[in-house]
This record gives structure tokens, sequence and C-alpha cells, in this order.
């Protein structure tokens, strides 16, 4: 068994009429070859770079299953023949180059079980930053990885949002060890006062 | 600390290593979409920067999101 991800587009008005059918029936064509359901998310309607089949607006199905290899041919012949899903792509998972949070648009998580939430997700790019903090905090790197693609907006905003995590918490911890040990009283000596200041700027 | 030179010698180099992206992601579509002309084709290694290894990971993104509607075979037309 090995991690795939699979990503399927769905015509979006088939999606607003019957998405919790589409879904199942993907779902099921991956199950009958053995596949077990990882994570899951769907991504809001977006308008397609070309029509296929004459269907203009799509929805965008990815998801993540482990499955043998030696299966994936006949579910590709049976998604091949399946009217729900436009277009498709499963390729295997690299586990450790793979991000885990999707990067298109606003995703809405797909439970296993199919019990779908509704179109009354917020329409807020909640992904994105919650997979940007656990990596800049873990690899401290100076420049996060996911962020980068991103138009050039949302790249002045970040770094604003992660320098100040990573100031604070240097600029607080020396703070109170200084005033604790060197002068319990700190109003008493004003002169001390403004040189802590200029340090946490620096 | 030096601006100037952190800056040029991240600018030695590809932006992809930089940030050390393992694999680029057909998913990725801003970072696609600044490596596309407005008509949709890939811009150059001399262009956009790029090294061989990221360059190759690019093309293959690229088409990999056409397939998949994401990013037009053709795009703005004149």
């Amino acid at each position: 068994m090995k991690l795939y991800e699979g990503m399927f587009v769905i015509d979006a008005a088939r999606a607003a009429r019957e998405w919790e059918e589409t879904l199942s029936t993907v779902t099921s064509v991956l199950e009958k070859h053995g596949a077990s359901m990882e994570k899951g998310w769907r991504f809001d309607e977006r308008k397609l770079a070309y029509p296929i089949t004459r269907v203009r607006r799509g929805v965008y199905l990815l998801q993540y299953f482990n499955a043998d290899p030696q299966s994936i041919t006949d579910m590709r012949e049976d998604l091949n023949l399946s009217e729900a899903v436009l277009r498709y792509m499963i390729l295997r998972v690299d586990a450790e180059a793979s991000p885990e949070t999707p990067t298109l648009g606003t995703a809405t998580p797909v439970p296993a079980d199919s019990a779908i939430p509704g179109r009354d997700a917020p329409s807020t790019p909640a992904p994105a930053p919650k997979a940007e903090e656990p990596k800049a905090e873990e690899a401290k790197a100076e420049e996060p990885k996911a962020e980068e693609p991103k138009a050039e907006e949302p790249k002045a905003e970040e770094p604003k949002a992660e320098e100040p995590k990573a100031e604070e918490p240097k600029a607080e911890e020396p703070v109170p060890v200084e005033a604790a040990t060197e002068e319990p009283p700190a109003e008493e000596t004003p002169a001390d006062e403004p040189a802590e200041p200029k340090k946490e700027e620096a | 600390m030096p601006p100037k030179n952190r800056r040029f010698t991240d600018r030695a180099r590809c932006r992809f290593c930089r940030e050390k992206v393992r694999q680029m992601d057909y998913k990725d579509l801003q970072s696609l979409q600044k490596l596309t002309t407005g008509q949709g084709k890939l811009f150059s290694r001399k262009r956009s920067g790029n090294c061989a290894k990221h360059q190759r990971q690019a093309k293959v993104a690229l088409k990999r999101a056409r397939y998949l509607g994401l990013m037009p075979y053709i795009g703005n037309q004149g």
C-alpha cells in the first residue's frame, strides 16, 4: 500500500446539485479497488482555464488515499467511464516533499464517511496561514515555503506576521530576567529604561 | 545583518533553491503564474532564474496544472 493523491475535476453545476452523491461515487470507485481514504479537501468552485467538455466551471476534489500500485490502473479505467468526474489525476505522493495542506484557494475538508459540510463554509483563506505558521516555527526558515508562490500582496503581509512572532519571545524573555536580577525596581533608574527598549528594537 | 551582502548571495541562487523547495506542486498556482507569460507559456530559465532541477519541476507542474484546467494551455491571445 502506498500513498497517492487524486485530484478530481467535477462539474460545478453537478457539484452544486448533488455533491454528496458525486463524492460518494468517487470514493466508492477508489474503495472498490482496495483503497483506504486519507485526508481529503474540496476546493471551492472556480473557473476552469479552458472548457472541458463544454463545462466552464469546476469544483476540485483532492483526496489522499492508500492503495496498491497495481490497483491504480483499474481505478483509472473506472474513472474514465465515470460521468461524475470531468478529469482526474492520480499521483504518487512523496510524503516528505508534499505539503500537507492544500494551496488551491478555499479548501473544505472532506470527511471520510462522506458526511459533507455544506457550502456554508466561510470563504476565508484559513488553510493557508495554518500551513505557514507551523512550517515557520519548525524550520525557523527566514522565508516560508508556501507563502512565496502567492501574489505579491500576501508576501508583504506574511513576513510582518512572522517577524513579530520571532521577536516577541526574544524580547519578552530577556526583559523580565534583567529586571529581576539587576534591578527589581526598574522605575528608580531611568537611565536603564531607554536602554532596554533599544535592545528590543535592534 | 548586512542586507546588501545577503541580497547578493540570495539573488545568485534559484528562488526555489532559496526556499528549499523539494518538489514543486502543480496546485501551487501562484508560483506557476509567476513563471508563465500572459499567454501561459513557461518562462525560460534565463528569465525566471530557475536552476535546471527546478525548471524541470516547473515544467512538469505546469503541464499537470494545464491538464486539470488550473492553468491555460493558451492564455490571453493578443
